[in-house]
This record gives C-alpha cells, sequence and structure tokens, in this order.
C-alpha cells in the first residue's frame, strides 16, 4: 500500500466523475440543480448587505431622493458672479422640475414604508421565524443544565413509539436512553460545545435550530417529540408555533412529552432577564389541550423539572 | 534606544495565526538575544503589543512587516519609505468578496496596491510557500526565502485501531476546519455534501470556523436547507484549541474545496492529527499537502463526493493517507520551521554594529 499513487487515485475518481455523469442523467441533473440552488441564493443573499448594512434602507433612499436646486457657487470672486448669475437665470426652472420629484419621491418612500410595515405585520402573524438558528432567549438567560437522571429516565421512559426526535437534545441523553429502549431517535441542539460532546459518545445529536427543525421535517414523520433543554427560553409565540407544527409532524397515535422546569422557579437575575420566555408544565399542558390533545402532569423526583407534560391525540370514538 | 528588530502587524488578536506567528518569531529573536517589539495600528494593553505605529520612528535595525491585508502599518512604512523584510501571507482576491462584503474587498484590494509600493523597500521577502514566493518575485523582489508559518502545532496522533481498515458503516464524518468565506468555498462542499449523502446517508458534514461575512454564512444555511441536509451539517463556529483537537480525532476526513490558500493550516493540523485530506487543488494547497493527500482538480460536487466516498469506504487508503500525513506534517514542526525563519533572519539582524 505504502507504493500506492494518490496522483492515480484522484485521476481515477475523476474519470470515474466523468463516467458517472455521461451515463447517469439522474447524476448530471442532480449536479446541475445543487449549483443552480447555490446560484440562486448567492444572488439573492450577496445583494442583501445592500439593505442590512446601510441601516434603513428607506431612509438611505428618502436621502438620495430629495434632490437640492442650490448649487455650490464657490467662493473665488470672479467665478462665484458668474455662477451666481447662471444659478438666478435657472433657479426657477429647476425649482420647478425638482418640486415635482421631491413630491413624487416623498409619495413613493411613504408607500414603500407602509409595505414594509404591513409585511413585517403579516410576518408577525405568520409566525415568521427569521432564520430561526437562535433561539429568542439563547444567551440571555442561562443555558438549562443537562436533565438529570431522574429526568432522562422519567422522559425516555413516556416516550411512545418512535420515531423519536428530542428538542433541544443538549449533549444526547434522553436520546441515548430513548434509543436505549430500542426507539429510534435523535436530537437536535444548538449549542455546538454540546453537540460535541454528543458527538465523542456516538450518540445521534444534530447542530441546529429547534424551530427549523421541527418545520423542515415531514408531516407524520415522528411518533413521539420531547421537548426539553432550550425549549425553556423560547418566547411564547414561538412555543405556540412550536406546539403547530410538532402537531403536524407527529404520526396520528403520536405523543409529545414535555420536561421543562416552570420559569416561576428561576433566580432572581434569570427571572428578570428571562421575563416572557418560557412557559411553566401547567401552561404547557393548557396549550396542548387547546391544539386539541389529551395532556396530563406527570410528578418527577428531580429538583429543578418537578412535573413533566405527557401529551396524546384523543383516541377516535369506536364505532356503534 | 532602539530595539534591534520592530515586528509590525496591523493587530495583535488571540487565536489569529498572524499574530501567533508573530509571537513566535518574537519569542525566536528574543531566545537568540536580540531585543524586539510589537507595532500595531493602536497599542492595547492587553494584546502584548509595544507600540503604536504613530509613534514608530522606523529606526530598528531590522523591521519586519506582515501582509495580508491593507492596513495603516503598511501605509506608515510605505510613507516614511523604511525598508523593511515583507512577511507575506498573500492577499486573497478581492472579487471573492466584492458582492458579499464591499469594504472588506477595498481593504484587500488597498492591500494589493500596497503589496506593489512595498515591494521597491523590500530588503527580502519571506513567503509561506512557494506560491505566495512566486508573487513577490513577479513583483520584481530578487530576495525571497520561502520559510512556512510558524505555530504549533497540536496533534495527538491515537494509536490505530484495527476496526479502523474498514468501511466507515454508511456514516463517516467530513470536517472543514477554516473561516467560512466566500473564496473558502463551503458552498461547493456542502453541495458535494447533498451528492455524498446520497451514497452515505448517514454520513455528518462540520465546518469549524468563524464566518466571515456572515450573510455568507447564512447562505451556507440556506443551501444546506435548501438540499435537504441541514440536519447533518455541523455549524461549529470558532472553537478553542482543544475543541478543534477533539473535532480532528473526531472526524474521519478533512475536505478543502477553498480556491485561495496561501498556505493551508488546517491541512497540516489534519495531517498530524492523522485525519486523511481530499483537497481541491488551488494556490498553495497541493505544495501543503504534496504526497499525503487526496488532491483533485475537479470539484464539482460528484467528483468531490466520489473522493470523500472512496476514502471512507476503502480502509486501506485512509491508513495510507494517515500514515503518509503524520510523516509528512513533520516538515512544519515548530523545530523544524523555526530553524527555518532564523536562516530567513540571520543575516539580516546579526550585522555587526
Amino acid at each position: 500500500m505504502s507504493e500506492l499513487d494518490l496522483r492515480q487515485v484522484g485521476a481515477e475518481i475523476e474519470a470515474d466523475a466523468d463516467k458517472r455523469r455521461r451515463q447517469d442523467r439522474e447524476i448530471a441533473q442532480l449536479e446541475h440543480d445543487i449549483e443552480q440552488a447555490w446560484a440562486d441564493i448567492a444572488e439573492s443573499e450577496s445583494s442583501r448587505h445592500v439593505i442590512d448594512e446601510d441601516g434603513d434602507f428607506l431612509n438611505q433612499a428618502a436621502n438620495l431622493a430629495a434632490l437640492d436646486p442650490h448649487v455650490p457657487i464657490g467662493s473665488r470672486r470672479g467665478l462665484r458672479g458668474v455662477k451666481w448669475l447662471v444659478r438666478k437665470l435657472s433657479y426657477w426652472y429647476a425649482r420647478f422640475l425638482t418640486d415635482q420629484f421631491n413630491v413624487f419621491a416623498g409619495v413613493l418612500i411613504r408607500h414603500l414604508r407602509d409595505v414594509e410595515t404591513r409585511m413585517g405585520r403579516l410576518e408577525g402573524a405568520a409566525g415568521y421565524l427569521g432564520d430561526g438558528t437562535v433561539p429568542a432567549g439563547f444567551g440571555v438567560v442561562s443555558s438549562p443544565p443537562e436533565p438529570s437522571a431522574e429526568v432522562v429516565s422519567q422522559a425516555a421512559g413516556l416516550a411512545g413509539s418512535g420515531p423519536c426526535l428530542v428538542l433541544s437534545g443538549g449533549e444526547g441523553a434522553i436520546v441515548e436512553a430513548i434509543s436505549g429502549r430500542g426507539i429510534s431517535a435523535h436530537g437536535v441542539e444548538q449549542d455546538p460545545d454540546r453537540v460535541l460532546t454528543g458527538l465523542r459518545r456516538r450518540i445521534d445529536i444534530r447542530a441546529g435550530g429547534v424551530l427549523p427543525h421541527l418545520v423542515g421535517a415531514e408531516d407524520g414523520e415522528f411518533g413521539t417529540i420531547v421537548l426539553t433543554g432550550l425549549v425553556e427560553t423560547l418566547p411564547l409565540r414561538d412555543l405556540v408555533g412550536m406546539v403547530n407544527q410538532a402537531s403536524l409532524k407527529l404520526k396520528k397515535t403520536g405523543r409529545i412529552v414535555v420536561a421543562v422546569a416552570d420559569p416561576a422557579t428561576r433566580a432572581r437575575v434569570d427571572a428578570e432577564l428571562g421575563s416572557g420566555l418560557g412557559i411553566s408544565p401547567v401552561t404547557w399542558r393548557h396549550l396542548l389541550e387547546q391544539a386539541g390533545f389529551d395532556a396530563s402532569l406527570e410528578p418527577c423526583s428531580d429538583s429543578r423539572i418537578t412535573e413533566i407534560v405527557v401529551a396524546q391525540r384523543p383516541a377516535p370514538p369506536s364505532r356503534p | 534606544m532602539s530595539p534591534t528588530v520592530d515586528l509590525l502587524i496591523p493587530q495583535m488578536a488571540t487565536g489569529d495565526s498572524t499574530s501567533n506567528h508573530t509571537r513566535l518569531i518574537q519569542q525566536l529573536l528574543e531566545d537568540k538575544g536580540f531585543e524586539t517589539r510589537v507595532v500595531v495600528e493602536r497599542k492595547s494593553r492587553s494584546d502584548g503589543s509595544d507600540l503604536s505605529v504613530e509613534k514608530w520612528r522606523g529606526d530598528a535595525r531590522v523591521s519586519i512587516l506582515q501582509h495580508s491585508i491593507g492596513s495603516e502599518v503598511a501605509q506608515f512604512v510605505i510613507r516614511k519609505k523604511t525598508p523593511v523584510v515583507l512577511n507575506y501571507h498573500n492577499i486573497t482576491p478581492a472579487s471573492y468578496f466584492q458582492s458579499w462584503q464591499p469594504e472588506l474587498a477595498k481593504s484587500v484590494q488597498r492591500g494589493r496596491q500596497q503589496l506593489g509600493q512595498l515591494a521597491r523597500l523590500t530588503r527580502r521577502g519571506i513567503a509561506d510557500s512557494e506560491f505566495n514566493a512566486r508573487e513577490l518575485r513577479d513583483l520584481g523582489i530578487d530576495d525571497v526565502v520561502v520559510a512556512p508559518v510558524l505555530w504549533k502545532l497540536g496533534s495527538d496522533v491515537p494509536p490505530s485501531e484495527p476496526g479502523d481498515s474498514t468501511d466507515i458503516d454508511g456514516g463517516g464524518t467530513v470536517l472543514f476546519v477554516g473561516r467560512l468565506a466566500p473564496n473558502k468555498c463551503q458552498h461547493d462542499l456542502i453541495a458535494a455534501f447533498a451528492v455524498l449523502s446520497r451514497f452515505r446517508p448517514q454520513a455528518r458534514l462540520v465546518l469549524v470556523g468563524q464566518a466571515s461575512p456572515p450573510q455568507y454564512l447564512h447562505s451556507l444555511k440556506s443551501l444546506a436547507r435548501r438540499l435537504g441536509v441541514h440536519g447533518r451539517v455541523v455549524f461549529a463556529g470558532k472553537v478553542s484549541d482543544k475543541n478543534l483537537l477533539q473535532w480532528y480525532q473526531l472526524s474521519d476526513v478533512l475536505a478543502c474545496t477553498s480556491e485561495h490558500e496561501g498556505f493551508g493550516v488546517p491541512l497540516v493540523e489534519a495531517m498530524a492529527n492523522g485525519l486523511p485530506v481530499v483537497a481541491y487543488d488551488a494556490a498553495a494547497v497541493a505544495e501543503t499537502v504534496q504526497d499525503a493527500g487526496i488532491v483533485i482538480r475537479d470539484k464539482r460536487p460528484v467528483t468531490m463526493a466520489l473522493a470523500l466516498h472512496r476514502v471512507l469506504s476503502d480502509g486501506q487508503l485512509r491508513q495510507s493517507l494517515r500514515d503518509r500525513g503524520v510523516t509528512s506534517a513533520q516538515r512544519f514542526d515548530i523545530s523544524v520551521t523555526r530553524e527555518q525563519m532564523w536562516i530567513a533572519l540571520k543575516d539580516l539582524v546579526e550585522v555587526e554594529d
């Protein structure tokens, strides 16, 4: 093996790729689609800086759109007189034109502002998630610690059928316990350090935002969704969106398990900073019931998480 | 009394390879008994710098300028017409940033303009790689020496395991280390990974490094989502040295699709840690990897994916790459590179008063 010619290996790979492109139309099409996907994204994203970096784009536009007919005439004596005369002669006409243009630009910008405000409201109403990769409370309040052995054992025991999704999965203790029961499970975690720790233990923990991951899943994909960890730091709007999404992504007989601490038990700093982030198990139960689940509270012996919410769709009425 | 050597650098920053390189040159020269001083754009108490460039008189025996981007420090050298030793780390072409971050594009453009002006003031060019050396020679600098970046190679090669010579069953972790930037072309790697996922559904891609510009990171995430691989792509961000070492050990192959590398520190780190390397042949990449990795001339998604698949499925090839990598990386051990740097500087600093 020490005689292996790596240039030759590289050339073989390139030749193999060319052959596949020629022979397999699907592969060639896939490659084309991927390249096109990047071209589309790069074009739209790279132009975004014009708006992002200039602050309020419309303010910039408003400034640029206001023409000023007062031409600078400089300070040189001879030239100043000539310029003054030229300016005086052409002033009334320039003023006439610029007034009209400024009125038109002002109306246009007012309309654009109006559209922007409406779109903002629309996005808010639709539960728009932005790029969604960072939960709202991430970094503001202390990250919840890894679940205790009691929480792990109880949450894993309450998981129903698979596949099971754990949001957020932390270092993977709950995923590991559920997998240990022979149920296929994976977790999603925002914090790269925790992902790294989980991966080192060969647990299926994937990096990413909890909401985008849920939104990107197939409808009816999961048998159980466990909500825990960073879910404690999300605002109500995201939690409602999460319940709606989880409801879509669950199988008909699916189950939701929520293992979170009650925000009322937070220390003072976290309580003040995290005001409006996270909800108590009782409110979770209420929220899930509103979404059409049968929900109950199971006591847990952990010092932080004292109750775990279990929600399941009601059984369909039996035929008479 | 001025010190023997002034080390000029735009700024000293933690975790920055040029800053670490400067510190190690300083250590080398002080070990040899020379007095040194670090000159930066704006002196800070905490960064180990000694002088702001506004107060720099340029009267040290030797002034060594680190150059990789447009800077005020380089501008001072040009304005004062001070002869310098130009330690060149290459400048990324502005075209990569033009549409993403115009101000960065301007900065690298300025760096290139300054490079032309600095060429006339350069006593000796020190280049990280032959690739960089060629650029300096093309600018008319005759005295150019190649001496790699100085850094302490963190490596902890675990012993070979019997299972290591087998196929990594349906999965495998592909690693990239470096800034997430348009010239590093991580989008090509995600594209290749999307194809690789067809052959290896359990495979995972880990991108370690800070994003610059942030819109590029946003685009990478959008691409991963669009291609349906977002759940298997880990954006690990900037990590500590300890975590970086762990990523090297945890991964199965390092992939590099960068189109512009003046040297390629992560390539060497990967090799030193026994991680096989698959890289696109651009700039100084082939020169750094030499015959210890698979270097391909075409990085279209299918080609790159097949190269990664080959490494992940062929245990013998992996073992060979691992062995060659560890041997090859010894060229860049600090004891070797320190000596090379000393040879590059010795006759300049040792002139008798």
